[in-house]
């Protein structure tokens, strides 16, 4: 097959037959069930994993159980099939608006969100022991930042993490100090990466606890793939993520203050149109019935906020930011903010309004504070952690960092306070000079880079046009996990996929793309539609 | 020595503003050395005032004027009891600041207001090398400020430089305080900002002159004696420095005289970012003249002994009154 545009659906050739096709391309005769056998054909015929763990395939080719019906179903289209597909998914993104933004050099360049249709699939019981690993270790994370921001510090007294390793974080912050949140949830919305290494083992790579994003491609992702393989979702019981709005709301609703009463007005705040995630912003409002504002929307007065309406101001009682700590409260923080709400602090601290996420949440997603959180579980849940950490390295201490320095072109280097895969060294793909600017900055300042080991990102079947094949491609999941009265986690997740053969790069401002996560229910129907 | 402060501060705007948001660090801590016998704060036009502690302990009062105004006036009395330390120099440190440098990393670290380059690092290094004892880094840490700042009533802004403020070379008690902690930072010692008031008719020379000149002129004749009654100055900044042992030297710079009586602690914190005596914005066309004022007058005659108060193992007590009790209940929801 001559290779085919990278650029979409709508410049590769088609036949008759193809553009005479529904948007779906499961006509009632691809929908026969073909044998389980060890050998796949067409688009899958020359897929080789390149080591490591692959999510489809076990070795010799076999096909896990829970990917036979879509490895077949996907092996049996064409590139030009496939290809069609994704066009017209994009299209739809296009149409609809979703899209983000990668930041380059001060500069925003608005992409339509990248989507792989090879679906993720994760069996019911391996989910579940995820999901107890998820819950165990934001529980611990919230039980940490309530102890730094309103509790005794016992973790810092006690000597489980160093007192000088919270004070330098940048996300430490003090303008919190004694802002107590309704059932001590200081993290409602988390977003934890999870890795799934050579050995099958998934492990976290990093907690996202300020304002992760993604979880709108999670339902957009599924709409999509819902319109494009209806029959695959008849096949598979997938649990839904169409409830992710009602739950959120619920979550949001549980951590009112108590003088919101019943029916707690909600918003979410946004820094505006500009910002990368706008989309997400406004599609979460959507989703949950509530208002999107701006700053300038609402108005302190007497330690309560209000929302300038047409009516008139009315009090809000929760509200879900998106902006960064920073430019929360012109007041408290940056004098210069123009998008933050003059007196909200002091409004929190009186306690008629609760913001979510809390304030000062960096301080425990710092890359420098992760290694301790295996400990932190231990000492505050008394109970063995259930994910494990990838193995990381700090540079203040002067045994691990010279034996990182020995190694590095075979580690992972990491800037503490970034996201977004901003600023990572990956030793094994850097450039000589690479490596000695990452050595240099290392040295310079040991409190602000960690060193991690290479997790050989397990692979997936993605589409690659230009070989003409699906191609195995490196993958990481980023599950939510919402926290009110309880902590409860989101069926699936983002799916992040490296587009490059051998790129461990999944970040979507890197140029990764995404899947849709399927969460199997059990047998027993739990999470059924 | 009983001290009544009434710190006064004024907005008027050439225009109406719609709201204005002003955070206070103007109230005296309740600490060893000093009692606070009684406060108030008043606002006009009047408004709900949100009180409580912060990070570092200081008493923080916040006040939001939503409306048309033109002008706002605050207020804020104090009566607070002083007494020079057994050692007049000597701060018992708190238990929550740590037995290891480390520990103090805040306090070691550069932040906003105590920024140093190359050559800073050089006269730090100059002004303590072959010193091995952190008293007489400090001393050298104070002379070094001392011979290279001039004092000068507002020749400096807040947000200088500490590289502006040395090429400058003259300052106020702000840049006194914070070129002695750059120094001492530098050195390896821990330093912190302090704010409060200073019963001096000048403080350039740390004491109350008796021809009530009210702080014209820093090249007085020098200190003669505490028999004034009443002076009016602005806040003033020193330092604490922190030594082995469970110790802060607490010394002042801008006149290098011994921190005791007549010095009344707000609060501490990295610099003055930290403590403040008014953050605060405004929204509205107008554009504001600001006038703060502080007066001090000396109530009681200097022997009366103070009721010794026991020392406290835990946190600073946050400090009730019954006029501020509701809003710090509305606080802890």
């Amino acid at each position: 097959m001559a290779p085919v545009s990278r650029l979409g659906g709508r410049k590769t050739p088609t036949t008759d037959s193809l553009s005479a096709a529904p948007a779906s391309a499961e006509g009632e005769g691809n929908r026969a069930r073909v044998l389980p056998s060890l050998a796949m054909v067409g688009l899958l015929d020359r897929y080789q994993p390149p080591g490591g763990w692959d999510e489809a395939f076990e070795g010799e080719g076999r096909i896990r159980h829970c990917y036979e019906q879509v490895a077949r179903r996907f092996a049996g289209l064409t590139v030009a099939e496939l290809d069609r597909l994704e066009g017209a998914v994009a299209d739809e993104f296009r149409r609809q608006g979703i899209t983000f933004t990668v930041y380059d050099d001060d500069e925003g360049t608005e992409r339509t969100w990248p989507m792989d249709l090879f679906p993720r699939i994760i069996e019911a019981d391996e989910w579940r022991e995820l999901e107890r690993g998820l819950a165990q270790r934001v529980i611990a994370l919230n039980r940490f930042l309530d102890d730094l921001y309103v509790g005794e510090r016992a973790a810092v007294e006690d000597g489980i993490i160093p007192k000088w390793l919270v004070t330098s974080s940048q996300g430490f912050e003090r303008q919190a100090f004694g802002i107590a949140v309704p059932s001590a949830a200081r993290c409602m919305i988390a977003g934890i990466d999870l890795v799934r290494g050579a050995d099958g083992r998934f492990a976290v790579l990093e907690d996202n606890l300020r304002n992760p994003s993604g979880i709108s491609y999670v339902l957009e992702n599924r709409a999509a793939m819902a319109k494009a393989f209806p029959a695959l979702f008849a096949d598979h019981t997938v649990q839904p993520v169409e409830q992710y709005g009602q739950l959120l709301r619920t979550t949001l609703e549980e951590v009112a203050p108590p003088s919101a009463g019943d029916h707690p007005n909600i918003v979410i705040l946004t820094p505006g149109i500009y910002n990368s995630a706008y989309f997400e912003h406004a599609f979460l409002a959507r989703a949950m019935g509530v208002e999107l504002v701006e700053g300038r929307d609402l108005v302190v007065d007497d330690q309560v906020v209000y929302a300038r309406t047409v009516g008139g101001l009315s009090p809000v009682d929760v509200i879900y930011r998106r902006i960064d700590d920073d430019f929360l409260d012109p007041v408290s923080f940056r004098p210069d903010s123009t998008l933050g709400i003059p007196g909200l602090l002091s409004a929190a601290r009186a306690g008629t309004v609760t913001v979510c996420n809390a304030i000062g949440n960096g301080v425990a997603d710092d890359k420098a504070v992760y290694p301790y959180v295996p400990d932190l579980i231990r000492y505050y849940l008394s109970e063995e952690p259930l994910l494990d950490n990838v193995t990381t390295y700090v540079m203040w201490d002067d045994d691990q960092r010279e034996a990182c320095l020995d190694r590095l072109d075979q580690l992972v280097i990491k800037p503490v306070a970034e996201s977004g895969g901003y600023g990572i060294v990956i030793g094994p793909h850097a450039t000589d000079a690479e490596l000695a600017a990452a050595r240099a900055n290392i040295e310079a300042d040991h409190r602000n880079w960690v060193v991690q080991e290479l997790v050989q990102l397990s692979t997936l079947p993605a589409l690659d046009r230009q070989g003409g094949v699906l191609g195995p491609r490196h993958l990481d999941l980023r599950p939510f996990v919402l926290t009110g009265d309880r902590t409860r986690v989101f069926p699936g997740g983002l799916t992040r996929v490296a587009m490059r053969a051998g790129s461990m790069i999944v970040n979507s401002s890197q140029g990764g793309g995404s899947k849709d996560t399927w969460v199997l229910a059990d047998s027993n129907g739990n999470g059924e539609r | 020595m009983r001290l009544d402060i009434r710190y006064r501060m004024q907005f008027r705007y050439d225009s109406p503003v719609r709201e204005a948001h002003n955070e206070l660090r103007v109230r005296p801590k309740d600490t060893q050395g000093q009692r606070l016998l009684a406060h108030r704060l008043t606002c006009d036009p009047p408004c709900r005032i949100l009180s409580f502690t912060d990070y570092w302990g200081t008493t923080v009062e916040h006040l939001g004027v939503l409306g048309e105004h033109d002008r706002l006036e605050i207020v804020a009395e104090a009566a607070v009891e002083t007494r020079d330390r057994d050692d007049p120099t000597i701060v018992p440190i708190h238990p929550d600041d740590g037995d290891h440098p480390l520990d103090n990393i805040e306090l070691l670290s550069e932040s906003p207001h105590v920024r140093w380059d190359d050559d800073l690092r050089s006269v730090a290094l100059d002004a303590t090398a072959g010193l091995d004892d952190t008293e007489a880094k400090v001393a050298a840490a104070v002379a070094a400020t001392r011979r290279l700042l001039r004092y000068e009533k507002n020749s400096t802004h807040i947000g200088i430089g500490l590289d502006d403020l040395v090429a400058g070379g003259t300052g106020v008690c702000q840049d006194y305080a914070h070129l002695t902690i750059g120094l001492l930072r530098l050195s390896g010692v821990p330093a912190r900002y302090v704010s409060g008031y200073l019963f001096a008719s000048d403080e350039t020379v740390g004491a109350v002159e008796s021809d009530g000149a009210n702080g014209a002129g820093s090249d007085g004749d020098g200190p003669r004696g505490e028999d004034e009654d009443e002076v009016a100055v602005q806040t003033h900044a020193w330092v604490e420095a922190w030594l082995p042992g469970h110790r802060w030297l607490a010394v002042d710079p801008t006149n290098d005289r011994p921190v005791g009586h007549n010095h009344v602690i707000i609060g501490t914190g990295r610099d003055y970012d930290d403590v403040a005596p008014v953050r605060g914005i405004y929204s509205g066309p107008g554009r504001p003249s600001v006038e703060a004022t502080v007066e001090i007058r000396h109530m009681e005659p200097v022997e009366r002994t103070m009721t010794p108060r026991p020392r406290r193992p835990e946190r600073p007590a946050r400090y009730l009154s019954s006029t501020f009790e509701s809003q710090q209940s509305q606080q802890q929801q």
